[in-house]
């Protein structure tokens, strides 16, 4: 032990180990120290990456009054009508007046074969930056592609070469299966089990609302809200 | 006289009844509309015109089935509506869509349960109509 003097009139005891304020390592090889460094600075990096790409497919300001979720299914009939005739209302009125902030959840109902690669699909265009347009055409084309499976044909109108050749790349990478199987657990802890149903939270309340809803009588269940 | 005495708790425990459901549901026909809608039966413009008026009437019955004006006529209404109202959510519920009751505002879904509610309201209430058809009329003096 050393005694060290640490400040004008103070004396302290410090063990020989601690000497050397930089030295904050234990001695080795300082390239095995760098190597593990760069795999922690990596394997930081592709965590908040797949974080990043596990975002929910979302619209709107996430500080408005109102969340609603939208659970559905790309292959369900009555989805396909709450998206056009209700939906795109709701976001035209309510999500871009910042008053609505719109979740859409999968929940692929295992009666519907291709619902699944429909909701691979609309995860990786929202990688892409085409979420509406490929949800659009989705739904759009939707009895074309349910009966064949040839959901790839329909985006082509939609998409680029390029864009659709990504797309399928994007649409294998297993963080895309890993966030729709959040969305169905997400599914069941709410107790959601058709499509499709929407989850409206506001005012520290939820409600759950299932089947095709008409814009004019949910217009007024959000203005009510609104209040 | 137990039949007498029957007919009169029905009639009140049905007054209980409509007078919460329709102040419930008074309280926020936007959410009542709601849940008419997930019957899939109506346009908007009659779900809504509906979730401001079927209250309102719940209420006036409730009140007039407590009070016992016109007995006749009014278990003969709340029999109707009653039966209306559980047929209308077998149907749905036999059509496997899940829809909400809406019997006492918002959050409860057609079930059994709901269905062995209301039919056994409904049963309560065939039995006040039957038992006041049966009464001879209090004849009004002249």
């Amino acid at each position: 032990m050393e005694r060290i003097r640490m400040d004008e009139g103070v004396t302290g005891n410090l063990p020989t180990l601690h000497r050397h304020s930089s030295r904050w390592l234990p001695a080795g090889p300082p390239s095995l120290w760098r190597v593990a460094a760069a795999i922690l600075v990596l394997s930081t990096a592709a965590v908040l990456a797949a974080a990043d790409n596990a975002a929910p497919k979302a619209t709107g300001s996430a500080s408005a009054h109102i969340t609603m979720e939208i659970f559905s299914d790309y292959q369900c009939p009555g989805c396909k009508v709450l998206h056009f005739a209700t939906l795109r209302r709701v976001v035209d009125e309510y999500v871009s007046t910042g008053k609505v902030y719109l979740i859409y959840r999968d929940l692929p109902l295992p009666q519907h074969t291709h619902a699944r690669q429909a909701a691979r699909y609309a995860n990786a265009a929202q990688r892409l930056g085409k979420f509406e347009a490929v949800d659009d055409a989705l739904y759009g084309t939707q009895e074309t592609w349910s009966k064949n499976g040839q959901i790839e044909a329909q985006l082509a109108s939609v998409l680029t070469k390029t864009e659709l050749k990504k797309l399928q790349e994007l649409a294998r990478d297993p963080s895309v299966d890993a966030g729709i199987a959040r969305d169905i657990q997400l599914a069941r802890q709410q107790q959601v089990n058709q499509t499709p149903t929407l989850v409206i939270t506001a005012n520290g309340k939820v409600f759950r609302v299932a089947g095709v809803v008409q814009y004019e009588v949910l217009r007024r269940f959000l203005d009510s809200l609104l209040e | 006289m137990i039949a007498r005495s029957l007919s009169l708790l029905f009639r009140l425990a049905l007054a209980v009844v409509f007078l919460y459901a329709g102040i419930t549901k008074a309280k926020s026909p936007a959410l009542f509309a709601l849940a008419i809608d997930g019957y899939q039966l109506l346009p908007a413009w009659a779900v809504i015109a509906l979730a401001h008026v079927l209250p309102w009437m719940e209420i006036l019955l409730g009140l007039l089935l407590a009070v016992g004006w016109w007995p006749r006529w009014v278990s003969l209404g709340t029999s109707g509506l009653l039966g209306f109202f559980f047929t209308v959510m077998a149907i749905t519920y036999l059509r496997g869509i899940q829809a909400d009751c809406g019997c006492f505002g918002f959050g409860e879904a057609i079930s059994p349960r709901t269905l062995a509610r209301d039919g056994g309201l409904l049963l309560m209430a065939f039995f006040v109509l039957f038992t006041s058809w049966r009464q001879p009329r209090t004849p009004t003096t002249s």
